[in-house]
């Protein structure tokens, strides 16, 4: 996972790391309010939130026109994630994570 | 055996190592007395009316329908820890945070005059036992039948001589609640014991439940719980609704719209991080620590073999190598800018000193159970991956 250590300089590289993990999570939200037709704010739903079992309570259709919409909005592979390892699709953050880790320019 | 105090109740805190227990449960079942968790069966042509009003979830449940929810003071905090469930008969309500007593009394008290409302609470008449473990569902099946193995996630059946099974679990594991009658209570316990003993069965106290559920991202009443916090806090506002009245729901309305607000978020750090720990950005505290415990992962593992006489830990099969434990984990209640994973610039101020902390995803752990189908063949366990990948 792309991170902010203690070798970056000051708060401005934090602001703009943050910033980034900020836009990426806004643009998973907006995905998930999309395909699950959710009717809610994007600051209802929680950065952990569970994606399966409890929380939002995906089943498999839900799970397939997630991948394909976040394939389509980022531009990355993210059937792949499932099959090399199993449960990065756990919450909203494991997702912005692996957006983030993905090669430059396929999550901004 | 070590015993402790849940919710009024004495109950079971460990019954050796808590690490063995932790251990036992992610790698196959284990079996716990959960005497300290309330259920109530709430009863009576108000039964919803009366409930809807109380609880911040919505409450239109299939029969056998479970929704974990939260019961709020009317500050917005956390009070109880609630499952909600319907039965073609009754409602029913499985609390952890509050004594069962107490929690009958919010909901009689929820009663407007003239309701036809009947609270039971059973806890004179029935025990809960839990059963979590990537092969929970195994034992399930033999204990009542392979149907019983595979209940879909949080739903409630009823199974032979009175006992009620709930699927759900804070473990990130496959999970169930058995609420049995108390004349049934040994004999449920020892058939379980005796079914589980060849799937390798491991008796768990409530210390290593809690654990097991700070490891998953879960919340824990009796640790961030016992905190103050408000589900906006602790990210449960998929447990709440916004478009109902419900004590409570006010003083969330107002939090959201503070600009000082807090989230919770995970940390990986040192070993001797407890609650109430500083968290520290350039000299300036960002936050505190909500719960904390020992970091048992094992980096870079692909499998592990059976658990040896000197734990789990160095204990591992042919395919890899231990290099994690001696660490700690936690939820941190950070600014809500700061709140992201990801980012190791903070430190947090313990009793041994201050040190570097990251953030980082929960769950801590990947679950065997992600790999594990009910009904399906299942694999060797030693040949699965073990959880302690991140």
């Amino acid at each position: 996972v792309d991170e902010i250590g203690p070798g970056a300089a000051g708060t401005a590289a934090l602001d703009a790391w943050i910033a980034r993990r900020e836009a990426v999570l806004d643009g998973v939200r907006a995905t998930l309010i999309e395909v699950l037709h959710l009717g809610a704010e994007p600051d209802e739903l929680d950065p952990d939130t569970p994606l399966f079992g409890a929380g939002l309570r995906l089943d498999s259709i839900d799970t397939l026109d997630l991948v394909v919409s976040l394939e389509a909005r980022f531009g990355v592979q993210v059937v792949e994630w499932e099959e090399q390892a199993p449960g990065t699709l756990r919450t909203l953050n494991t997702i912005v994570d692996h957006l983030l880790a993905a090669p430059p320019g396929a999550a901004t | 055996v070590r015993w402790t105090e849940r919710d009024g109740v004495a109950t079971i805190a460990a019954y050796g190592p808590v690490r063995d227990e932790v251990f036992g449960l992610r790698r196959a079942v284990a079996l716990s007395d959960l005497s300290h968790v309330g259920v109530l069966r709430v009863s009576g042509e108000s039964a919803f009316d009366v409930l809807d009003r109380l609880l911040p979830c919505e409450l239109h449940l299939r029969d056998g329908q479970v929704r974990p929810t939260v019961l709020l003071h009317d500050d917005g905090t956390i009070a109880a820890d609630l499952s909600v469930a319907c039965d073609d008969e009754h409602y029913w309500l499985f609390a952890e945070g509050m004594p069962a007593a107490a929690l009958a009394e919010r909901v009689r008290a929820a009663g407007l005059p003239g309701d036809d409302l009947a609270v039971d609470d059973l806890g004179a008449t029935h025990a809960v036992l839990g059963v979590d473990g990537p092969i929970a569902w195994e034992l399930l099946g033999a204990f009542d039948s392979p149907g019983i193995g595979a209940l879909p996630h949080l739903a409630l059946a009823r199974l032979d001589d009175g006992v009620i099974c709930l699927r759900g679990s804070r473990t990130g594991e496959y999970g169930y609640q058995l609420v049995v009658p108390v004349t049934n209570k040994a004999a449920v316990w020892n058939r379980l014991t005796t079914l589980g003993a060849p799937l390798g069965l491991t008796l768990a106290g409530v210390e290593a439940l809690e654990h097991c559920a700070l490891e998953a991202g879960s919340f824990v009443v009796q640790a961030e719980g016992r905190r103050g916090v408000t589900p906006l806090d602790v990210q449960l506002q998929w447990r709440v609704s916004r478009r109902k009245t419900y004590p409570g729901s006010a003083a969330l309305a107002a939090a959201r719209a503070r600009p000082d607000r807090r989230r919770s978020t995970g940390l990986r750090g040192p070993a001797g991080m407890a609650p109430g720990d500083a968290v520290v950005l350039d000299d300036v505290v960002i936050g505190t620590l909500l719960a904390a415990g020992p970091d048992y992962g094992i980096v870079g593992a692909a499998t592990i073999g059976a658990v040896g006489a000197t734990g789990p830990v160095g204990t591992m099969g042919a395919a890899g190598a231990v290099a994690g434990g001696g660490g700690g984990i936690a939820l941190a209640h950070l600014d809500l800018r700061l709140a992201h994973p990801g980012i190791d610039r903070f430190t947090v101020r313990t009793a041994d000193g201050e040190a570097p902390v990251r953030t980082v995803s929960v769950p801590f752990v990947q679950n065997r159970s992600l790999y594990l189908r009910p009904g399906r063949q299942r694999p060797d366990l030693d040949t699965l991956p073990f959880p302690y990948l991140r």
